[in-house]
């Protein structure tokens, strides 16, 4: 797959407007500690997962090619889910206490479906360098918009954004089936 | 205790909200991950077959075709073992197809399939009609058939490698004739030659029929570089390759020809054009899709309503003969040679599933005292819930063969 794709659909996955957009109601203050701790938890459990990507297929006994078009099917309806679906909504409370780096920011607001099976693929099938580079990229975009947008952006523009980002997930659902299907 | 109250004092809010998030997720990605497990990615199961056990499965559906023929050189053309009624029908078309898979058992070195493979040819040429200065095949009141007379060029050229038996390639060329006869000037190929009119059958294709002629005609050029036959061929492919065919005939999709891969195989002594490199590597796609597809088929449970059952022996088999036919192609052919490792993998894997699948001669029931005629027709066959047809083994044979062949080449890693 091209570089630029790998980028894009985990930047994508990792979709940094929803991310600052849940933590709307939590504190400039406290953001930069937390969820620099959040994205750092993530992006080593999505390097981890990458690295383990050839492992991870071979234990579930399945190809390179299969899982290419199986994350397409999990990106794809992530990115419609994000076109169609409504606003996001900021958590309920402000985030305050460390422990919150992992749960809710680490998971499941970076860690989620599509970008763990985009990891584990692009692990298996791409170089160390493009797949831990582009997680990398990914996670620090999302914990970058979450910090430094205060205020919180408004619901206009997550939303815009957000049905961007979907877009770009079911453009690159599409290529990962196409692919899929045309790898021997 | 009131819920969201700790012993020692009132929950943070923040906490019950985060709670309540992570006990939802948590169970969206063990519902999701279970269902993602059964219905998007089953395991992909590849029984290990060693290559001559993989040899012994092809020698006993060879064995499969010659026990079951006629004395005329009929074969058996298809059996239910749940009913052990044979199929009284005929198809001449897989006739010749079965013929020709017999030949290449002969070119592996199992020489005993020569006799039985010429007395089958044979019941072909008792068949061969002229007009025109060509040549074809065409049961008393039937239409000559453009598939028949590709297999019956590929049997009959095989034949001569074999044997260096000249009068084979000259019927051979006089055949393929035929089949430029009924070539159209965009590069299609009429399926049929009606000898009432005397004319070719106009408006009517083969979903198979263009890729065995291509195939022949490809053999021919080959063996005759000098004749036609490359030309005709380089307008069939241009017709293949373009998506011309699926317009003209009217498919919804590009159709994964399992025959135009051996034309390709057989292309490629001339060189192929990029163009023809791209076609070869979109078929190998089509065909490592079909055939991780069936290494997920377990025909039980869940899986079937999500993947169905494990698919007709015949089906896998073009699957299988067609990848073979690339791997074969891109053994000689630079630009296809990083496919070469994983086409050796998907060929395995699939040997592996149908020696699996193959009827044992104890389970056919043979060997023991008073062996049935049931069990005749069932050794060494592949059924497809309870029948079994001719190409069943025609196909799986030469799948097998070419699997066989890739595990033996295949570089230590």
């Amino acid at each position: 797959m091209s570089a630029w794709l790998v980028v894009l659909s985990l930047l994508a996955a990792l979709d940094p407007a929803r991310t600052a957009a849940a933590l709307g109601s939590t504190p400039h203050e406290r953001r930069l500690g937390i969820v620099g701790a959040g994205a750092a938890i993530a992006a080593g459990v999505l390097i981890l997962v990458a690295a383990l990507g050839d492992s991870i297929l071979e234990g579930l006994d399945i190809t390179d090619e299969t899982w290419r078009m199986a994350a397409g099917i999990v990106v794809g309806l992530a990115g419609v889910k994000a076109l169609l679906g409504g606003p996001t909504t900021p958590l309920p409370a402000p985030l305050t206490r460390p422990l919150h780096a992992i749960v809710p920011v680490a998971f499941p607001l970076l860690l989620r479906p599509e970008s763990v099976v985009l990891a584990v693929l692009y692990g298996a099938t791409e170089s160390t360098t493009l797949a831990f580079g582009a997680i990398a990229l990914g996670v620090v975009a999302a914990g970058a918009a979450a910090v430094a947008t205060t205020p919180a952006p408004g619901a206009t523009t997550v939303a815009a954004l957000t049905r961007m980002m979907g877009a770009l997930l079911v453009v690159a659902a599409v290529a990962l089936v196409v692919a899929g299907i045309r790898d021997v | 205790m009131c819920r969201g109250v700790r012993v020692n004092g009132p929950v943070r809010p923040e906490s019950v909200a985060v709670r309540k998030l992570v006990i939802t997720q948590l169970a969206l990605w063990v519902a999701g991950g279970a269902l993602f497990r059964v219905a998007v990615v089953p395991p992909e199961s590849c029984p290990q077959a060693t290559p001559d056990e993989v040899r012994a499965a092809a020698v006993a559906a060879g064995d499969w075709l010659v026990r079951n023929m006629a004395d005329d050189g009929r074969f058996l053309y298809g059996y239910d073992r749940a009913t052990g009624l044979a199929n009284p029908a005929y198809n001449i078309v897989r006739h010749a197809g079965a013929v020709a898979a017999l030949y290449q058992l002969v070119l592996a070195d199992e020489t005993r399939f020569l006799a039985p493979a010429d007395r089958s040819l044979g019941w072909l040429q008792a068949n061969v009609i002229e007009a025109d200065g060509w040549a074809a095949i065409a049961e008393p009141g039937a239409r000559a058939q453009l598939g028949t007379a590709g297999f019956t060029i590929v049997a009959l050229l095989r034949r001569a490698a074999i044997a260096g038996d000249a009068a084979s390639n000259d019927l051979a060329a006089t055949m393929g004739g035929f089949v430029i006869a009924q070539q159209q000037t965009d590069g299609s190929i009429l399926a049929f030659w009606d000898p009432e009119t005397g004319a070719a059958s106009p408006d009517e294709y083969g979903i198979y029929a263009t890729g065995e002629a291509l195939w022949a005609l490809e053999e021919l050029a080959a063996v005759d570089p000098g004749g036609p036959w490359g030309n005709a061929a380089s307008a069939t492919f241009g017709y293949l390759i373009s998506g011309a065919r699926e317009r003209k005939e009217g498919w919804g999709t590009r159709q994964p020809d399992h025959w135009a891969a051996y034309a390709l195989e057989a292309a490629g002594r001339r060189g192929l054009d990029d163009d023809q490199v791209g076609y070869a590597e979109r078929l190998a796609g089509y065909f490592s899709l079909r055939l991780r597809i069936e290494s997920q088929r377990t025909g039980r449970g869940m899986n079937v309503a999500v993947r169905g059952h494990p698919g007709p022996p015949a089906g896998v088999g073009t699957a299988g003969e067609g990848m073979a036919a690339l791997y074969r192609l891109a053994e000689a052919e630079p630009r296809l040679g990083e496919l070469l490792a994983d086409m050796a993998e998907r060929l395995a894997c699939v040997a592996g599933l149908m020696v699996d699948q193959q009827v044992t001669s104890e389970a056919a029931g043979r060997g023991a005292p008073g062996a049935s005629q049931a069990g005749s027709a069932e050794e060494g066959a592949w059924f497809y819930r309870d029948y079994t047809q001719v190409d069943d083994q025609q196909h799986v044979i030469s799948l097998l063969l070419g699997a066989e062949h890739a595990m033996r080449s295949e570089p230590a890693p």
